[in-house]
């Protein structure tokens, strides 16, 4: 409190500028801030470094995109393309199917995993027996610090030719066995269906938890007023959490064209391209497996402009309708 | 329907409420059976496993395949690099990242607004896998050990979950500390770390599974002797031949391996969850309302 009066006066000094003896004394305050503070600095410091490098360090990597890259030429002999390899990925169908399917992956995935979690979140929230929650709960957020890895495996075993789902369907009801892993169309919704089974429990939990926060004396308001128990979760439970849901909202349409890459390179195969390939899984395969890193980058920098377009449009138009809880 | 906390359930348990356990009962089902088929391939004995057509239901037990990893060199190696990555990768990335969000939270720093920015904007913007391979090999990084341990040691979402969590920690207490005469390294140590078991607890649960997990990246620049297991299970699920190589027996089931290596992947996230679940629902929410 003492440092933050100490500057008050010289902020308004500065406010009211006078000339190169203001521009001096912001700098002395800039390095008595240094003098000061310097042990939070420090501490701060080994987060700052690895974020430059690792996050800013990248983005220098994205001006691949506009050059024509050769790892035997090297970066800084790698002449200047401008759009040409963007507008060689928009002309390849690869690329155009891949647009389609991230977006038709991902869209689905959120219209089925939203309603999944909000769904999971008020069922839970009416249960009063505690056991019973609790052990829904812990079960359906399981599979969220479970790796895509050991998930593919084990719905590789549930879904093989030979593995018990098509043992169900043969053996105990005389069906034809289904490949769900090698059918385009059947791919696709496993897909789908599949991240909302590793999501749901946990955008639940968050649900829950801002459930958990909500004023009991709403609900006896609400009961007075004659509602019944869906009437209560429809007038109370919902508006009040509102503010978290927006928050996960938009923050799910930024990754709208960000596809679940780890979920379906662990699991797809040549047989299920046509509907699973995504942006990144061809971006994988045409940069690390080809070489073609300069193509390869300017897909991802395409991604990534949209992902914020999308993001930023979702905060506006969230902020149109009038809501406060925006992330901008 | 009267007040929601009072009376025993089973006084009021309604048609709706049956509903609700029916739906409820199968997400659990459909969350839990996977690993639960899982698990009881792992130890299903040869014998049953090839004498029986349904393997929807566990049958008998035997810990032979595990014993097998055990046995195998390489995939033991791929479990204690699991271990050695986890533990450096988590404890490194806890300790920074929290110490970083506590700094983060302190609002009389003037860099204070500069450092925030530099944090947020690589949320909104990646660099490309390309990209990022390209920074590792310059750095040096590039099959190494420390290419799956260094990079990302503190990551912007993750500090600014712990910027949230100290945002309302009250200042005075700092301050009647710096009058007695305590740098701030010290009351870090002494005084906030001991008192932040949640935030230390989630960070511990949600880095450490994700280092625990972690397969893309160390399965392309890191070399074969310091991959993880996961890279492992990955190319068993994929590739009979690479199974055959690792010089398995012939009583040997394809499956109850596969299975085994993957159980041995879930179980410690299993074990380790409960203890810490109380402090996740906890840290998830903070950092989401007021992130």
């Amino acid at each position: 409190m003492y440092e933050l009066t100490q500057r008050r006066p010289q902020r308004r000094a500065a406010r009211l500028g006078d000339g190169e003896g203001d521009l001096a004394k912001k700098r002395a305050a800039w390095r008595r801030d240094l003098r000061q503070h310097w042990p939070y600095y420090a501490m701060v410091l080994p987060a700052l470094l690895s974020v430059l490098v690792f996050s800013y360090g990248p983005m220098f990597g994205m001006s691949l995109a506009f050059l024509d890259y050769s790892p035997v030429r090297g970066f800084f002999n790698s002449e200047f393309v401008g759009l040409k390899w963007f507008e060689a990925a928009f002309k390849s169908p690869f690329f155009l199917t891949a647009l389609r399917n991230t977006v038709v992956i991902k869209g689905l995935q959120t219209l089925v995993g939203i309603p999944s979690a909000l769904l999971l979140a008020v069922l839970l929230n009416e249960v009063r027996v505690k056991w019973f929650k609790s052990a829904v709960q812990t079960a359906t957020i399981l599979p969220y610090f479970i790796s895509w890895v050991i998930i593919g495996t084990m719905f590789q075993n549930l879904l093989r030719s030979d593995g018990a789902l098509n043992e169900i369907l043969v053996n105990w009801l005389g069906m034809q066995p289904i490949s769900i892993l090698r059918d385009p169309q059947l791919f696709r919704w496993f897909i789908v269906l599949q991240d909302t089974w590793k999501f749901a429990g946990y955008f639940g939990t968050l649900y829950l938890a801002a459930m958990a926060a909500i004023d009991p004396a709403l609900y006896e308001a609400a009961l007075v007023d004659g509602a019944n128990r869906w009437q209560q979760v429809w007038y109370v439970t919902l508006p009040c959490i509102r503010s978290t849901f927006i928050t996960v909202v938009i923050w799910l349409a930024g990754y709208l064209i960000v596809g679940s890459f780890e979920q379906i390179y662990v699991q797809y195969n040549v047989s299920v391209y046509p509907t699973a390939d995504i942006l990144e899984t061809l971006t994988f395969r045409l940069g690390i497996g080809r070489g073609q890193y300069s193509l390869a980058t300017a897909v991802g920098l395409f991604q990534s402009i949209i992902a914020f377009g999308l993001m930023f449009l979702t905060n506006q138009v969230i902020k149109r309708l009038g809501s406060e809880e925006t992330l901008f | 329907m009267a007040d929601r906390k009072a009376g025993h359930w089973r006084d009021r348990f309604t048609f709706a409420d049956l509903i609700i356990v029916v739906i409820l009962s199968l997400a659990f089902f459909v969350t839990f059976y996977p690993f639960f088929y899982t698990l009881s391939l792992a130890v299903m004995p040869y014998e049953n496993y090839v004498a029986q057509r349904v393997h929807v239901f566990p049958s008998g037990f035997t810990l032979k395949a595990f014993a097998e990893i055990l046995e195998t060199p390489n995939l033991a190696r791929a479990f204690a690099n699991s271990i050695l990555k986890t533990a450096l990768g988590t404890t490194l990335s806890v300790v920074l990242t929290i110490m970083a969000g506590y700094v983060m939270s302190r609002r009389g720093l003037r860099f204070g607004r500069i450092l925030m920015v530099l944090f947020i904007v690589p949320l909104w913007f990646g660099g490309g896998i390309i990209a990022y391979y390209l920074v590792l090999r310059a750095v040096g990084l590039l099959n190494t050990f420390w290419a799956m341990v260094i990079p990302g040691l503190v990551g912007p979402t993750s500090m600014l979950l712990v910027r949230a969590y100290y945002h309302d920690y009250p200042e005075e207490v700092i301050e009647a500390a710096i009058v007695d005469g305590a740098s701030h390294f010290r009351i870090f140590w002494r005084i906030i770390w001991p008192t932040s078991k949640p935030i230390i607890a989630t960070m511990a649960l949600l880095i450490g599974t994700g280092h625990w997990n972690d397969y893309f990246w160390p399965s392309l620049v890191v070399p074969t002797e310091w991959q993880p297991a996961t890279v492992i299970l990955q190319r068993l699920t994929l590739n009979r031949s690479l199974f055959q190589s690792l010089g398995l027996g012939v009583q040997t089931v394809h499956q109850s391996f596969i299975a085994a290596v993957a159980s041995c992947l879930i179980l410690p996230v299993l074990v380790v969850y409960p203890f810490l679940q109380r402090y996740i629902v906890k840290g998830i929410m903070i950092g989401s309302i007021k992130g």
